[in-house]
């Protein structure tokens, strides 16, 4: 029996939870509040080198204008002690960067840095209490991870400079450098696109460095004019370009077999509009790259986003069953009880309620073989059969797998 | 009690069996000499490792014949091992010590026997002799916590003269370059007649 | 009169067991299957690298532990209370022991699923062997403790019913299915003695910080004194169907009682004191030990080489007894198109298989050509997941009509039921033994590494993958038939017809009469046992506490 007041109540905790759930909803799939930085490529991501990086917000810190900032390193995240914090941060030129270990077994492996940057980052293992100091200068975007804990999220990211790496504002490529794309993020892709609309040819590297491996090209996302020659140079071997859209009427088609290092491939794109490709072995890495030609608009459809199976999702219908279903039982349980299903539970000996069923009666043998008229040939020629296979296996397994395959341990 | 004569047969055919299973395990040991991982006797202090032979881990020859890497393992990684290879002479009685500061982990030399436990507190010694150069892959083989599938290292093992003598030659300062870890780092050594692995489909 | 109208409440508490059992394995083989995509890499997109540990873990735990534990004092229950023709004790304290194994059922699964699920407060991504340091939240070795301790109360209530019918009976032989079930639980509390220890004295206080540190040699070693004797704890149930029933369900009689009691009797006695074969790349163990448990870990194989002969002798004689002839020709007299016959047939076919993975393991320097590599879950899903998974299967087509007085539904689904198992699991082992050899480690996410190269003889890495998945989901299926009868059988009406089996079990060819007696006197049994344990670990877990109980000592490090 609820008084007035406790309606009310509970219909304001019944608006405020559902509110909260939608936040969390929303936050849990991924869309920040306010990002003040660049993507980054997908470098957080779990499709980049790595695992997904739990502590990264989608948000980056913004130090500029101060003098000197900290970055902790080792600070509790990402299930353990292995975070950067902040993972992403702004700043400007200048600013000297003092990362602090916080914990023990890290370092700082830089994964891309601006050219002309003298940073290094902190290449051996160190522990709690060590701290180390840049002064960072070059503008750009500065990508690091910690190598012991890099497959559990342990990355970071610095921005230095004004408005970072923007992308184009004239090519849309959607989703297509992102994980929600096929083949996963494009870790060589900082966000920004390559401006080359002044130039007649233009080079793309095939099997550049990039994405854990040789797997890039290189640059990845570029902006040209119509009538521009590209020239598709590989740089390392079985690379093919698989054209994942492109504008009606271009006759590019890529190039459909897998080629190695040295082989050129070139197309004077004329059809304005922006054109997505792809290498067949090494998608999955994220080697992707895209060409936007000027002239009209080119719309570059996202690819379609599956959206990943997101636990917290999940859990918010989880949850509620799992109230739900034992309450239903217990209810049904409760039920049959009141009408005396569980009567004499506790009962031994035969009882009498349900029907009483008769088992089949014992079949006699076709023909009886007693003690003395049976002797076992046909389990021991088997059983000698076995016997020799094992024998034999062990022989080969003993002496020509294990100990013809050396170096042992010597005991 | 009455045993059936098959039956009488298939019991003595067993042991037999079994004696003869025993008895290739014995001469495997005592006649080729390969064996397991023992006891040193040694007990060390997980959090204290400083005060050990752990305390610079890496490699360094101990006298004209006999080569000592100490190996840490830790969560995850190798010290020597995953930033940049463990260096072994060929031809060398080579002996590796191999200890944790956190957790069980395992270390297995792919391709070859030496397949040993990693326990904190406790000290693994494997002694072994490698015939020819060679690259090998290292695997933590024991789940170690969130990160262990990445947990792997290299051993190369080159010519003996290759390995200087005076210095710590595959100590833990290594300088590696920027780029990613492992695949680029066979090309940083110096060691040109190593065969580089392919990559693990 | 079936078991259900002698032993009404028997037959309920049976029935529980079982329906537990089957939760968890149809729980864990979903998870398997999950694991196989993983893996394998053909689908890593349900979940991460990090949450497989915590999946990996629940699958370990409720088929290794849950399925298995459940299953087996339901079995034993129904052995016993028939083979004695007396019911239990009291009914209160069996009902109270299977509802404190459920309690901690529950409580491991849900501090397991909090690893995975980010609203439940707990983690416990240690696997089924948690190791320390690595460390779960309390409420995981707490559940564990309860179902192990609830397991204790089947093995009071058996020792209690023989010591009632012995009381009566003072001169008879004890059936055999008492004597194996009594065997097997003594076995039970001998060797859970150690992880109850490593458990309840180390690890729990351990992670509630009531102390700092713990050993993680001595840890190890007494979850191992454990570790190789629970396998025999899974198989000897399964020894019991395959002497005591699986005779009648070829059409004969046993080959020899006093053999079966032997065998069993060998098994109390040697399976605790050889855990340390589990440890032979361990620092810490001198080599001498390691191979004097290696030589007992080989004797070890003579029960079941003389299970063997007398199992597959008790079916040629079922066979010839339904008109079999010839010296091979017998096999095709067989029943096999009756999945309880078919099921069990297999099962000791596949262990026969997985006894030469075994002759490796146990092999002291060999071992390290398979450890930890994908070799020996390929050996233990023959064994425990086929030799006596498909056997438990197979045995509850023929008991769950005697346990509910049910006629079995969906039967040609129950018939093909073993062999989808029996092949699945052929490609899937087969192909994790290989992987193995090549040095594929087991228990990671992804075994796929940068450094390393796999080498396979024969067959690519790729077809290999194809065989572990396509045999996963092959037992899956088997699974989904194995259930979908299950429960329709037991959701049907207990009519007034008679069920299609016949619970008469015919004696056996050689019986206990002229076997010796003090076979039957668990004491001199037990004591010796204690014996060679005192002689095996003795030394060891000696030398281990010299310095300490806790030293050297490790923190936890949560996972």
């Amino acid at each position: 029996m609820s008084t007035v007041s406790d309606r009310r109540y509970s219909r304001r905790r019944f608006l405020r939870d559902t509110t909260a759930v939608a936040a969390a909803l929303s936050a849990s799939t991924g869309v920040s509040a306010a990002a003040s930085g660049p993507s980054y490529g997908g470098w957080f991501t779990g499709d980049a080198k790595g695992g997904e990086t739990k502590n990264y917000d989608g948000t980056t810190v913004d130090k500029t204008g101060q003098d000197s900032v900290t970055i902790e390193v080792g600070a509790q995240g990402n299930g353990g002690s292995y975070a950067y914090a902040p993972p992403a941060v702004r700043i400007s030129p200048g600013t000297e960067v003092t990362f602090k270990w916080v914990s023990n077994t890290h370092d700082i492996q830089v994964e891309s840095a601006p050219s002309g940057t003298s940073w290094q980052g902190v290449d051996s293992i160190k522990n709690e209490g060590y701290t180390h100091s840049h002064t960072f200068e070059t503008a750009g975007i500065y990508k690091y991870y910690c190598t012991p804990h890099l497959s559990l999220g342990m990355k970071g990211a610095i921005v230095v400079g004004g408005s970072g790496g923007g992308g184009s504002a004239s090519a849309d490529w959607g989703d297509w450098f992102t994980d929600s794309a096929r083949g996963g993020a494009v870790g060589n892709y900082d966000g920004s696109t390559v401006d080359k609309t002044d130039q007649d040819s233009v080079t793309v590297q095939v099997g550049a460095d990039g994405n854990g491996g040789s797997y890039a090209y290189s640059p990845p996302a570029l902006k040209i004019s119509p009538g521009t020659e590209v020239t598709f140079e590989w740089v390392s071997n079985t690379h093919d370009i698989q054209v994942q859209s492109a504008p009606s009427g271009t006759s590019w088609q890529g190039v459909d077999s897998i080629k190695n290092e040295g082989y050129t491939h070139s197309h004077t794109f004329e059809t304005s509009g922006t054109y997505k490709y792809y290498c067949t072995p090494h998608l999955s890495m994220g080697m992707k790259g895209g060409i936007f030609v000027t002239g009209s608009s080119g719309g570059g459809g996202g690819g379609g986003a599956i959206p990943d199976l997101n636990w917290g999702n999940v859990a918010w219908i989880a949850g509620p069953s799992i109230v739900a279903i034992p309450s239903i039982v217990a209810y049904l349980l409760w039920d049959y009880h009141r009408a005396g299903a569980f009567d004499g539970i506790l009962d031994r000996g035969p009882s009498e309620a349900p029907p009483e069923t008769a088992e089949a009666p014992p079949t006699s043998p076709e023909r009886e073989l007693d003690h003395d008229e049976y002797d076992p040939w046909g389990t021991a020629t088997l059983l000698g059969i076995y016997f020799v296979i094992i024998s034999v296996a062990w022989a080969l397994m003993y002496f020509v797998e294990f100990l013809g395959n050396g170096p042992h341990i010597f005991g | 009690m009455e045993i059936h004569r098959l039956e009488k047969i298939w019991i003595a055919v067993s042991l037999v069996f079994i004696v003869a299973l025993i008895a290739s395990i014995v001469y495997g040991v005592a006649g080729i000499g390969v064996g397991t991982i023992g006891d040193t006797g040694q007990q060390l202090d997980p959090n204290g490792l400083e005060d050990t032979r752990f305390a610079d881990p890496g490699g360094h020859w101990v006298d004209d014949d006999h080569y000592v890497v100490n190996v840490v393992a830790r969560q995850f990684l190798f010290q020597p091992g995953t930033q940049e290879p463990i260096m072994v002479p060929a031809n060398t009685t080579v002996t590796f010590y191999v200890t944790s500061p956190d957790v069980v982990h395992g270390f297995d030399v792919v391709g070859t026997q030496l397949n040993a436990m990693v326990i904190p507190g406790q000290e693994t010694k494997l002694t072994t002799e490698f015939d020819e150069p060679k690259s090998y892959g290292i695997i933590c083989h024991e789940y170690c916590g969130a990160g262990h599938q990445s947990m792997a290292g290299q051993l190369v093992v080159v010519p003996a003269d290759e390995i200087p003598k005076n210095a710590s030659a595959a100590s833990g300062n290594a300088t590696t370059t920027n780029a990613s870890a492992s695949a680029d780092v066979a090309n940083a050594s110096a060691q040109a007649s190593v065969a580089t692995p392919e990559v693990s489909a | 009169m079936t078991y259900v109208d002698d032993f009404p409440g028997e037959a309920r508490v049976v029935r529980t067991a079982l329906a537990i059992a089957f939760a968890s394995i149809g729980l864990g083989g979903a998870l398997g299957v999950l694991q196989a995509l993983y893996r394998t890499g053909y689908d890593r997109s349900l979940f991460s690298a990090v949450d497989y540990y915590s999946i990996l873990t629940a699958h370990g735990v409720l088929m290794a532990l849950v399925f298995t534990t459940f299953f087996i004092v339901g079995l034993f229950a129904w052995g016993v209370t028939r083979s004695l023709d007396t019911g239990l004790r009291d009914l209160r304290f069996t009902w109270g022991w299977l509802g404190l194994m459920t309690l901690g059922t529950v409580l491991a699964f849900v501090s397991v699923l909090g690893g995975i699920v980010g609203w439940i407060p707990t983690h416990a991504a240690v696997l089924y062997t948690f190791y320390a340091p690595l460390e779960a939240s309390p409420t995981f070795y707490l559940g564990l403790a309860l179902l192990i301790v609830g397991s204790w109360g089947a093995g009071v209530d058996y020792v209690l019913a023989l010591r009632d019918w012995r009381a009566d009976n003072p001169d008879e032989r004890i059936p055999l299915q008492t004597f194996m079930a009594v065997a097997t639980m003594l076995l039970w509390f001998v060797c859970t003695l150690g992880v109850a220890v490593e458990v309840v004295v180390f690890l729990l206080p351990w992670s509630l910080g009531l102390i700092p540190r713990v050993d993680p040699l001595l840890t190890r070693t007494l979850f191992w004194y454990f570790g190789h004797a629970v396998v025999y704890f899974w198989l000897l149930p399964a020894y019991f169907v395959w002497y005591t029933i699986f005779p009648k369900l070829s059409g004969g009689r046993l080959f020899s009682d006093p053999l079966a009691r032997v065998v069993f009797v060998l098994f109390l006695v040697l399976s605790t004191p050889v855990g340390v074969h589990h440890q032979y790349g361990d620092p810490g163990l001198s080599q001498g030990l390691k191979f004097v448990q290696m030589t007992s870990t080989y004797f070890i194989l003579l029960p079941s080489l003389l299970t063997a002969f007398t199992v597959v002798a008790s079916m040629e004689h079922g066979a010839r007894q339904r008109g079999g002839e010839g010296r091979f020709g017998w096999l095709r007299a067989l029943p096999w198109e009756k999945p309880s016959f078919s099921g069990i047939a297999l099962a000791g076919l596949a262990f026969a298989a997985s006894g030469f993975g075994g002759m490796v393991n146990a092999g002291l320097n060999v071992n390290a050509l398979v450890h930890n590599t994908m070799w020996v879950p390929g050996h233990f899903h023959l064994t425990v997941g086929t030799a006596v998974a498909l056997t438990f299967m197979a045995i509850t087509y023929w008991l769950l009509p005697q346990l509910s007085g049910k006629r079995l539904r969906l039967r040609t689904l129950a018939a093909v039921q073993p062999y989808l198992w029996f092949v699945g699991m052929v490609f899937m082992s087969n192909a994790m033994h290989r992987v193995g050899l090549a040095g594929v480690p087991r228990r990671t996410s992804e075994p796929q590494y940068e450094q390393v190269l796999f080498n396979t003889p024969i067959a690519t890495m790729g077809e290999l993958h194809l065989q572990t998945v396509g045999g996963a989901l092959l037992l899956f299926v088997s699974l989904l038939c194995f259930l979908a009868v299950v429960v329709s059988t037991w959701l049907g009406d207990r009519g007034a017809e008679p069920i299609a089996v016949s619970g008469h079990i015919p004696e056996a060819l050689s019986g206990p009469e002229h076997s010796p007696r003090i076979l039957d006197d668990f004491r001199v049994w037990v004591a010796l046992t204690l014996l060679l344990l005192l002689i095996a670990y003795g030394p060891p877990l000696a030398a281990m506490v010299q310095n300490g109980l806790f030293a050297p000592g490790s923190a936890p490090i949560p996972a």
